[in-house]
């Protein structure tokens, strides 16, 4: 069984066919593969460029994979959240294809999504596990019993952790995105020398919040008068970087020992972040939890996660008729 | 909050997210279907806090910041349509996801980073302006226009 899939709730125009083992046929992710391909730049976000991309993304993912669309079994495509007007070119696309061709529609949530990246890697992932999923759009925190029976057990109440990184980054004058920048240069820093709020740390329940740390953080670099040339925006780095780890670190313990857990799934862009990895990695090592998270390549935005979650669904014959719309509503 | 218009703006200091909240709050009294407010202010001044205490007033529900998506829509009673071009590059991006198509259905708009949209306004909205004075307190301008 033989599963496309579709993304286009942001950026990135991708397409990816996967099947039942969770092999990976291919891959495609415009801001890559069109960039080389067809020369030229691919503009951001816009849904127009979705349009463009769409067609080629989907050939360039099947002649990848030395499949013709007649192999396909199903069609599974990411329908919310994220821009309503990127998420409408795929889901209107995949609903055309699924029509033409008379093959299953399946719709995908993109937060599901991210989680579901880590099947593509791992193959012993039990349930009941807790993921944390976070990005620049995304941090929340979900019990999953089983793939369609989950609880959402505490989610940012205003920015997400990847934007605190992001915009402390351009505050810097990183390039884009900060928050791999700032990793970086966070390993050449102490992270006990500046002393940043860690916020809702102690609250007693499992929500985030990083608005406040990104306002303390962006009044520090002003007060210093922080630059790319000044030693300090190391010691910087590395203790805003700790900041934002440890809350999110701390809360996530918090819900695994409360709710008796012993398998983690690390998700989103911020799970490349290489701190974040490693002290969820050290904490298993000394406990009785597997931790697991999908390699860099996998932790943004792709089409394979989307068509990995396709594949649970499809199973269990979970599909959507030709009325599937899309929608920026929040949440799983 | 009566009699706000361009000679005669509203301007507070706010000591607190407290007192912030309340001035959101007092300020949502005046919104009327297809109103458009824009929000101007340096980062982590309180922008988002503020479309976030009016939203939870109109009984929205897990309200978090658009820089990522740049538009968060909550389906109240009257919806709500909070964009944020923070992440946009120029004008033709923002017309591209059809920013002008949102503005003629049936909501309140808040803009955050409204600076490259400012053309596509119409005529008659709020400008709100917020200033860092320290780390607690900012200085809150509200314009008619």
């Amino acid at each position: 069984m033989k599963i496309l899939g579709i993304e286009t709730s942001c950026d990135d125009t991708s397409a990816a066919i996967v099947n039942e083992k969770f092999h990976i046929y291919s891959n495609i992710i415009s801001s890559q593969k069109i960039h080389n391909k067809f020369g030229g730049v691919v503009p951001e976000l816009a849904s127009r460029e979705h349009i463009r991309g769409i067609l080629p993304i989907v050939k360039l993912a099947l002649s990848a994979a030395k499949l013709d669309l007649s192999e396909i079994d199903a069609i599974a495509v990411s329908v919310r959240p994220g821009l309503i007007g990127s998420l409408l070119v795929g889901v209107s696309f995949a609903k055309s294809l699924a029509y033409c061709l008379e093959k299953p529609l399946i719709s995908v949530n993109h937060i599901l999504g991210h989680i579901c990246a880590n099947f593509l890697e791992h193959r012993d992932i039990e349930f009941p596990f807790i993921s944390l999923i976070v990005s620049g759009g995304h941090t929340e925190l979900v019990k999953f019993q089983d793939i369609d029976n989950f609880e959402i057990l505490g989610r940012t109440v205003d920015d997400a952790a990847g934007e605190a990184f992001d915009k402390i980054g351009k505050i810097l004058n990183l390039p884009f995105p900060g928050g791999p920048e700032i990793d970086r240069i966070a390993k050449m820093g102490d992270k006990n020398s500046i002393k940043f709020p860690l916020p809702m740390i102690n609250k007693p329940n499992y929500d985030f919040s990083f608005s406040g740390l990104k306002t303390a953080a962006a009044l520090y670099i002003q007060k210093n008068n922080l630059n790319l040339n000044s030693r300090k925006i190391y010691d910087f780095a590395a203790s805003f970087q700790h900041a934002i780890v440890k809350v999110l670190f701390k809360k996530t313990i918090k819900a695994i020992q409360e709710n008796g857990i012993k398998t983690f799934l690390l998700a989103g862009g911020v799970a490349a972040n290489s701190k974040l990895r490693n002290i969820f990695e050290n904490y298993s090592n000394e406990h009785n939890l597997k931790v697991f998270f999908p390699t860099k390549k996998l932790c943004t935005d792709n089409a394979a996660m989307i068509a990995a979650a396709g594949i649970f669904k499809y199973q269990k014959k979970q599909f959507a008729d030709l009325k599937l719309n899309a929608s920026s509503q929040k949440g799983l | 909050m009566k009699n706000l218009d361009k000679t005669n703006p509203l301007e507070k200091i706010s000591q607190s997210l407290k007192n912030t909240s309340q001035m959101a709050k007092n300020f949502s009294s005046l919104l009327k279907l297809n109103d458009v407010v824009t929000l101007y202010g340096p980062l982590g001044s309180g922008k988002t806090f503020f479309v976030k205490a009016i939203a939870k007033s109109f009984g929205a529900k897990n309200v978090s910041s658009p820089s990522f998506v740049i538009l968060n829509e909550y389906k109240t009673k009257i919806p709500i349509y909070h964009f944020d071009f923070y992440r946009l590059k120029n004008e033709e991006e923002i017309a591209n996801i059809g920013f002008c198509d949102f503005l003629n259905q049936r909501g309140i708009f808040f803009i955050e980073w409204p600076e490259m949209s400012e053309k596509m306004l119409p005529k008659n909205h709020y400008k709100i302006f917020f200033e860092i004075l320290n780390e607690n307190s900012r200085k809150i301008t509200i314009k008619h226009n």
